[in-house]
């Protein structure tokens, strides 16, 4: 264990206060080595946040300790710190009037004198950091005329520069759109392969982290499970992310997946396995209950939809008709009793 | 290319800077000839020893009182801006300013009554106010973690302070709530040859904590979080800024009343000039900028040309607000504080 970059034994983190102090969660015991991306996963409030801040030293243990190369995080100065652990934040910044370069310029400041001066070296550091994040392209671009997606990256860039072996971002993914997410955490995985960085992230796209993450740790109620996310998902551990909800994580598709109820009534015979989730999706989204009566719906293709009742076959080209057929048939049922 | 363009931008200001000082020289409520201050200045003499007199003793003093105020000014704006990330703060929004004010209200509408009287009680009156403002922000900031809170807490200060002297105000003889509105009213002309290594002494050892702090505070852009990661000591960093701001403040303040606005729109000015929020080029840019700001104000105090001086105050924000309204209208555009 001690060979670890960064371990926890028995670690409780939390807040100090008066009279006692306030535990988010004890016990906590993990490790983390160069070259792996460990994702925090785990409900709002549960203490994703708290356990980041411990372990960069922004708060103080309850019990235990964070270790990182061996030495404890509350006993270090932040000098010392600045040089092993670098961070990326949700906060929006009051950077705007600087431009990306300088702000990945910041990076250095653990490294540079007393007036913040760059030397070459520094700037080939900046530079360098920037094309490993992707945002060299932005250098000279103040950092208000940046999507969300670019300040990420630039801050990327800044953690990167300030040549640490240990990164942590809280939730990197929050602010961006479906390709931000993706690209960001690909980024992220990438640097654990090539610059042997040792990466620990809080996330809530937990589809993303299953995929990319080399270690999951799963913050519960009970306390804080880890390991490689396939036994996670292979034990059903991730589904006490939703205990309590109809809400399942589905190993083949790598989401959270309702329990799709049809409706009674209905029965559904598809061979394609894609095309029957999408159907079983659809009928349970629009709450078809037709309780009494006795629906058979036969797909063939996503085109060629039947739907077979009282010796009936309605011929559909597409879910949507078919969706549109049944509509008609329970107004068509319900007409008789109006009038 | 942007070295090339910020050396321009200082050159610029520093030249307009030597012009705006040379040009309070020669314009004043009396009208001295323009080859007879060249003689003055030159040390050659003039007709008159009157006019001498007026140059070397009144004029000089004052433009050199208005540039330092105006580099103290501006310089504590900038520092609170950044410290609070919010470009709203300024030296009269922490408590600092009316802290001096009440000091000043107490010599002035009470100090009668205990034999406390003249200039040198009220700059001592100022000084006290001022410093327990301080003090009270600092011991706030021990037990407050968030700046936003922060200058909530200086904002109420500020209330309760001017409550107390509004009722002094109103105990006060008409005389009395006369010379303490004068003094609210800013000058930079009260503080003549002598007082003026008092004024310059502590500005100056401000300054220099501002100057000195370059780096720390160009990581507190990003915010406290990142610049405790990047190894700034944060505490330590954020008192050295607010005790320089409450020096700078407190002695402008007590030497030449509350001055308004050049704290608060300066610094905005030198972030559009150098289009920067970089402080290696800011700082210099403030401090500059605000010496000729303060040069401007006090040419145009004496605008009428009839022998009448305006009060500071009633200048100022002439200068100042149509500069922060531009600037919080183009927000979008300008964005330096997002």
């Amino acid at each position: 264990m001690e060979h670890k970059l960064i371990c926890a034994n028995k670690l409780t983190i939390g807040y100090h206060s008066r009279p006692a102090d306030r535990a988010v969660m004890s016990g906590l015991n993990f490790s983390l080595d160069g070259g792996q991306m460990a994702c925090i996963v785990g409900a709002n409030g549960i203490g994703k946040s708290t356990l980041l801040r411990t372990v960069i030293g922004a708060q103080p243990a309850l019990q235990g300790s964070v270790r990182i190369r061996g030495v404890d995080v509350g006993r270090m100065h932040a000098r010392s710190l600045s040089r092993l652990v670098s961070i990326v934040l949700t906060h929006k910044t009051m950077t705007g009037g600087l431009t990306a370069a300088e702000v990945v310029a910041l990076g250095r400041t653990p490294h540079t004198g007393f007036w913040g001066r760059l030397t070459s070296a520094d700037r080939r550091i900046v530079e360098r950091s920037m094309a490993l994040a992707g945002i060299d392209r932005k250098a000279a671009s103040p950092m208000a005329e940046l999507s969300d997606g670019e300040r990420q990256k630039v801050m990327i860039a800044k953690a990167l520069a300030q040549e640490c072996p240990v990164m942590i971002l809280d939730e990197p993914t929050a602010f961006l759109d479906t390709a931000g997410r993706i690209e960001t955490m690909q980024l992220l995985h990438r640097l654990t392969r090539t610059e042997r960085k040792a990466i620990m992230l809080t996330t809530h796209d937990v589809g993303l982290a299953t995929r990319l993450a080399d270690r999951l740790w799963l913050m519960t109620p009970g306390g804080m499970t880890c390991g490689v996310p396939e036994d996670l998902i292979a034990r059903g551990a991730l589904d006490s992310l939703t205990a309590g909800t109809s809400i399942r994580f589905d190993a083949a598709s790598g989401t959270f997946e309702t329990t799709p109820d049809i409706g009674a009534g209905i029965s559904l015979h598809c061979p394609d396995a894609t095309l029957k989730r999408l159907i079983m999706t659809a009928l349970s989204r629009n709450d078809i209950d037709r309780a009494g009566t006795d629906i058979r719906i036969e797909a063939q293709s996503a085109t060629s939809i039947s739907v077979l009742t009282d010796g009936q076959r309605h011929q559909c080209t597409s879910i949507g008709r078919m969706l549109d057929c049944l509509s008609a048939q329970a107004a068509a049922d319900g007409e008789p009793e109006d009038f | 290319m942007n070295v090339n363009r910020n050396t321009i931008v200082l050159a610029a200001a520093g030249v307009a800077t030597a012009l705006l000082f040379a040009a309070n020289l020669f314009v004043g409520s009396v009208h001295i000839p323009f080859g007879q201050v060249v003689d003055i200045v030159l040390g050659r003499g003039a007709e008159k020893e009157t006019w001498e007199f007026i140059v070397l003793q009144t004029r000089l003093p004052q433009a050199v009182t208005a540039a330092i105020c105006g580099a103290s000014l501006a310089t504590a704006g900038l520092l609170l801006q950044t410290v609070f990330a919010n470009p709203l703060a300024g030296p009269s929004v922490l408590g600092i300013s009316s802290g001096a004010g009440l000091g000043v209200a107490l010599v002035i509408m009470a100090g009668g009554a205990l034999g406390i009287g003249g200039f040198g009680a009220e700059i001592a009156g100022a000084l006290a106010g001022a410093g327990a403002g301080l003090a009270a922000i600092v011991l706030f900031s021990t037990r407050v973690g968030s700046s936003t809170s922060l200058l909530i807490i200086g904002l109420m200060l500020s209330y309760l302070t001017s409550a107390a002297i509004t009722l002094l105000n109103f105990g006060a003889s008409a005389e009395k709530a006369h010379a303490f509105m004068v003094w609210g009213l800013g000058n930079f002309s009260g503080v003549g040859l002598q007082r003026l290594p008092a004024l310059a002494i502590p500005c100056l050892a401000g300054l220099a904590v501002a100057t000195l702090l370059v780096k720390p505070l160009n990581a507190m852009t990003l915010g406290t979080d990142y610049a405790r990661n990047l190894g700034i000591n944060t505490v330590r960093t954020r008192n050295l800024l607010l005790g320089a701001t409450g020096i700078l403040t407190a002695a402008t303040t007590a030497f030449c009343g509350p001055i308004a606005f050049i704290g608060l729109a300066v610094p905005h000015i030198a972030r559009l000039l150098t289009r920067s929020a970089g402080h290696h080029r800011l700082l210099p840019a403030t401090m500059l900028t605000g010496v000729a700001t303060a040069l401007l104000c006090n040419m145009a105090c004496i605008a009428p040309g009839n022998g009448t001086v305006l009060p500071l105050n009633a200048v100022t924000p002439v200068i100042g607000a149509p500069v922060v309204i531009y600037v919080v209208i183009n927000r979008r555009r300008i964005n330096y504080f997002n």
